[in-house]
This record gives C-alpha cells, structure tokens and sequence, in this order.
C-alpha cells in the first residue's frame, strides 16, 4: 500500500483475482483432459475460486 | 494510470460490452439448460427402451445397412453412427449422398435384433428450439457469424473490464461490497467482484463460443483444403458399385489405428468423404485424445484402405471447442458448477447494463 495516497499496489489489487484465475482455469483444463475420472478433483479446483470470493466478502464485511 | 487512458478504455469497455449484452444475455438464458440437455432429455424419456436380445450375437453392419436401405427403398446411406452406451446403430440416408439436411432421414436400429428404436423425442422440439436460437438465432450461417462478432466483442470487454480493474480497485480491499451506499456504487462492487472471479470461464467460454460459431468456414477449409487433396490423390479410384463389405471396411480402419475408436461412417459421396471411399472416422480413446479424430479411406470398390489421414489443428480446436463451450465433458458436479457460473456471468451482464442506464440518467451528456 502507498504510504501517500493509501493506495494498493498492482501486486495487491490482482492478488486474489489471479489466484481465482488459476484454480479456475486449472479446474477447466484439468477437467477436459481427465473428464469423469477425477471430476469431483477438479471441480474442487474450481470451487476454490467462488469460496475464496465469499470468503472474503465475509471478511471485509467484518472488518467493516 | 493516466486519467485520459482510463477515459479512452472506459469507452471501449461500455460500447464494447453494451452492443453485445442484449445477445450475450440471450446466450446465457439459453446455454443453461443446455447445460442439462441430457438430464432433461432423460427425465422427459425415461429409459423404457430394451434392446430385444441383450446377451444375444450382434447383427453385422452390413446386416444393420441392408435394414435400414429396405426401411427406406430408393435412398441411399449418407452416414453410420453409434450409440455409446447401448447397442444402437444409426443410419442416416437421403435421396442422394449429397441432400442437404432437411431432406436426410435419421433411423436407429437395434444391434440385436434389426428392429428400429423409437426415437426418444419427447420435449425435443423445445430443446431444438432452444439449441436452435442458442446457435444461429435461426439466421443459419450469417447468424453464427453474428453471434461470433458479438463474442469478439465480448472478450474486448473483458480485457478492457480487467484494465479498468486496477483503477476501480486502487483503494477496495477485494471483496468489499459496499451495500449501504448508493444503488450505482453496490451494483459496481457486484460488477467488479463477479466479473473478476469468473473471468476464466467467461474468457475460455467466450473464446470457444467464437471458435464454435466458425464450424461451418472451418469444415469448409478442410474441404476446400485437406479433402480436395485427398481427392486427388485418389482420383485413380474407380467410382464403382458400394460392392465391399462395410463391417470389414470398418474394422480394416480400425486395425489401422489400433490405439483409436470408431466414431462415425460416411458414406461415398457424402460431404465427408469422397465419391469412391468410404470414410471411416476414429478418435482417440483416452479422455485428452477423445476429441481428435482421424479418417481413414477405405476404398468402396474392393475394400482396400487408400489413405489415413490426421484432422487439421482448425478443426481440432473445434472438436475440443465443443466440450468446453458446453461443459457437458464431466459429470453432474461439472454442469451444477457451469450453471452457477452461468448465472453469475447474468449478473455481471445486468449489472454493467443498470450501470450505464443510471450513470445516463444521472448525466445524459455522458454516454460512456
């Protein structure tokens, strides 16, 4: 965060999003190239991305 | 970032999102129960089908074709394909090789006993429908090609949503939804927090759907290209009488490729094959191989094999395509999942659309 302005860095504005990215598009590949057999795996992958938005929204909500 | 160019990006990601909502949002009201396709079309035709001899020997191809020729006197066979989780062949035929498709006749015929299959048709004229506007709005090629623009521009508004992401955030902790403050600033939140999330599956759905909306110039290009040359090739191949067994025509293709599976038959003179072949379609047998297949000519005449061929990467990405686009390669956790985020992807295109309604009203001299 900028001492100045009390703004976030890139690093931290895009830390979450990116992290969603990959789980979500590991969830989307991993699925393909394995199809039923590990679904429940990857969809877990997938999952992660959606739990950690409420998660958050949770834990800002608190904060707040 | 300059406040200039987030002006400038700002104006790309409304008109680019604003001309294709009205669309997208038809695409994705449409694409959920299509999702379901096959939940719906099992729960409206419950399994009461039997094949008549389950344990018994299975009828040849050649036995199945002259079935379906007699079911149909004066037509010709234009495709074979089967069925993977019963013993069902099925035969397309028409009044020539090359009819189009509204005059192509679609049987199916029991593997065990020759006798055809009731079609399971009950709610497919809602589903076809569905499918139908969900594909080309019933606009055939030119509505394909129109429902590709607008998911161009839909991908143009996603990159232009994450550019302008950093801005917007600069000061949010990530997931902060401010619901006490005005309607415009709680609906920009939900905007940015599910737009942000889901941009994966938007983009690889985005992408596919585009790729999807190109089959027609894509087989074409194969046609024009790869076929033409395959014809060719085999101009020496007599065009004679279908004199060759098709079960051994059939099985030749597949002892050619021993590390593939039999996907689809077309005929000689089909859109698929050549005047003189047969052309016998495989695919991989392992779930990253399903999606790429390989024809292999057999010759009509005499049964020899002419040629095997690899499909183009083209339209390689387009059998791989189709899954992704539809999420129907996976299980039922797998389309609950494409569902939710369908639902989202909804959200987020309705919330960018009250967006720049109030932010008109607020300021009609400001468009964007």
């Amino acid at each position: 965060m900028s001492r100045k302005t009390g703004a976030l860095t890139l690093r931290q504005i895009f830390f979450f999003p990116v992290v969603c990215f990959v789980f979500m598009l590991a969830g989307l590949l991993g699925a393909l190239v394995t199809e039923a057999k590990l679904d429940l795996l990857f969809c877990g992958l997938f999952t992660v991305a959606l739990v950690l938005m409420l998660w958050r929204v949770i834990a800002v909500r608190r904060t707040d | 970032m300059q406040s200039s160019t987030i002006r400038k990006w700002r104006w790309v990601h409304t008109w680019s999102s604003l001309v294709c909502t009205v669309f997208l949002l038809m695409l994705c009201i449409t694409g959920l129960p299509l999702i379901f396709h096959d939940e719906i079309d099992d729960a409206l035709n419950p399994a009461v089908w039997e094949p008549a001899k389950p344990d018994g020997e299975r009828l040849d191809l050649d036995q199945i074709l002259e079935l379906a020729l007699a079911n149909r006197p004066g037509e010709v066979p234009i495709f074979m394909s089967f069925d993977t989780d019963r013993p069902v062949v099925n035969v397309t035929t028409g009044p020539s090789a090359d009819a189009p498709g509204t005059a192509m006749h679609f049987a199916s015929f029991d593997q065990t006993s020759g006798d055809l299959v009731p079609p399971a048709d009950v709610g497919e004229s809602v589903m076809e429908f569905i499918l139908q506007l969900h594909v080309d709005m019933f606009l055939g090629l030119p509505g394909m090609l129109f429902l590709g623009a607008m998911g161009l521009l839909f991908v143009v508004a996603l990159v232009s949503g994450v550019v302008l992401y950093a801005p917007f955030m600069r000061k949010l902790d990530f997931g902060t939804l401010r619901t006490n403050k005005s309607v415009s600033i709680k609906w920009l939140d939900y905007h940015n927090l599910l737009g942000v999330v889901g941009l994966a599956w938007f983009l690889v759905v985005g992408i596919t759907g585009i790729i999807n909306t190109l089959e027609s110039p894509i087989l074409d290009a194969w046609r024009a290209g790869e076929m033409r040359e395959l014809i060719a090739e085999n101009k020496s191949a007599m065009v004679g009488t279908q004199s060759a067994s098709l079960a051994a025509a059939v099985q030749d293709a597949i002892d050619v490729a021993p590390d593939m599976e039999l996907q689809f038959v077309a005929f000689p003179g089909s859109g698929f094959s050549t005047k003189a072949h047969y052309a016998v379609f495989l695919h991989g047998n392992s779930p990253l191989t399903e999606h790429v297949i390989s024809p292999v000519l057999i010759n009509a005449s005499d049964g020899s094999v002419t040629d095997r061929r690899t499909m183009p990467w083209y339209v390689n990405a387009l059998s791989l395509s189709r899954p992704l686009h539809f999420g129907d390669y996976g299980g039922l956790w797998l389309k609950l999942l494409w569902a939710a985020l369908d639902l989202m992807a909804i959200v987020v295109l309705w919330s960018g659309l009250i967006l720049w309604w109030r932010k008109r009203r607020t300021n009609p001299e400001v468009l964007a």
